[in-house]
């Protein structure tokens, strides 16, 4: 036997070992590190929902009466109809009847259509409600 | 998107209506929609579906995928022509009709 071939003996025995450790310890820690996972899943899933929620609340906050003034509130349609399909969980929680309303909000909006301020806060309600129900249930999930 | 080629889809529907299947209307949740009619045309080949809104004017969607309702395209964008607003009119009827099963009756009695 070599020097070469004793070192990579050696090499290869310390390779298993740590293998071999990393194993044991990702099984008898394994509820720990599902906690962790499960703990960064839910820290991106509420940095996704907090987004979407105050894109609603741009929403809220622009006016869609008058044409001059509801650029504002088409991009945040806009971008809280990106948000939904973009999100599977949002996607299956909102359903495409929601994001149909949007589509035609949108529309309604670049052709002047005239959508009321009644009919944006009642798609803000309900996008805020179902979205709080949602959080309600993540928070069940984890409890 | 084409206009032309959405009118002239649209009265080829209204043309062949017998090529329209799989008529089901939706259980409308949403304040603004009245009836949504979903179908297939030619045949079973696409998806489509279109919607009434409240203040009559109506919005035609494809879908990509036929198993995927958020698959939707508006099809027919700034097309504000009067022609296609009264043919997507008379499709909401015709659709109306074969949902209800009442087209089916009247071809019945008028052939015989």
């Amino acid at each position: 036997m070599t020097f070469l071939d004793f070192i990579s003996l050696v090499s290869d025995i310390v390779e298993i070992s740590i293998g071999v450790a990393a194993l044991i310890i990702t099984i008898s820690q394994r509820d720990k590190i599902s906690a962790a996972f499960s703990i960064l899943f839910n820290y991106s899933f509420q940095t996704s929902i907090s987004d979407f929620k105050s894109w609603i609340h741009k929403l809220q906050d622009s006016p869609v009466e008058e044409a001059t003034n509801s650029k504002k509130a088409r991009v945040a349609l806009a971008t809280i109809e990106g948000k939904i399909r973009g999100n599977k969980t949002l996607l299956s929680h909102y359903g495409s009847k929601v994001l149909k309303r949007i589509t035609i909000m949108i529309v309604r909006l670049d052709n002047n259509e005239g959508v009321t301020e009644t009919e944006k806060h009642s798609l803000c309600s309900e996008l805020i409600e179902s979205v709080s129900e949602l959080e309600v249930d993540s928070y069940k999930n984890k409890i | 998107m084409n206009n032309e080629k959405v009118m002239k889809l649209v009265e080829k529907m209204l043309a062949e209506s017998d090529k329209i299947k799989s008529v089901s209307l939706s259980d409308s949740e949403f304040s603004n929609v009245t009836n949504e009619y979903y179908f297939t045309f030619p045949d079973n080949k696409y998806k489509w579906s279109i919607s009434q809104i409240k203040d009559g004017s109506f919005y035609l969607f494809y879908y990509k995928d036929s198993d995927d309702d958020s698959s939707f395209l508006r099809v027919g964008d700034n097309l504000n022509d009067d022609f296609f607003d009264s043919n997507l009119k008379n499709l909401h009827e015709l659709l109306k009709g074969k949902e209800s099963g009442l087209e089916i009756v009247l071809q019945d009695i008028l052939n015989n």
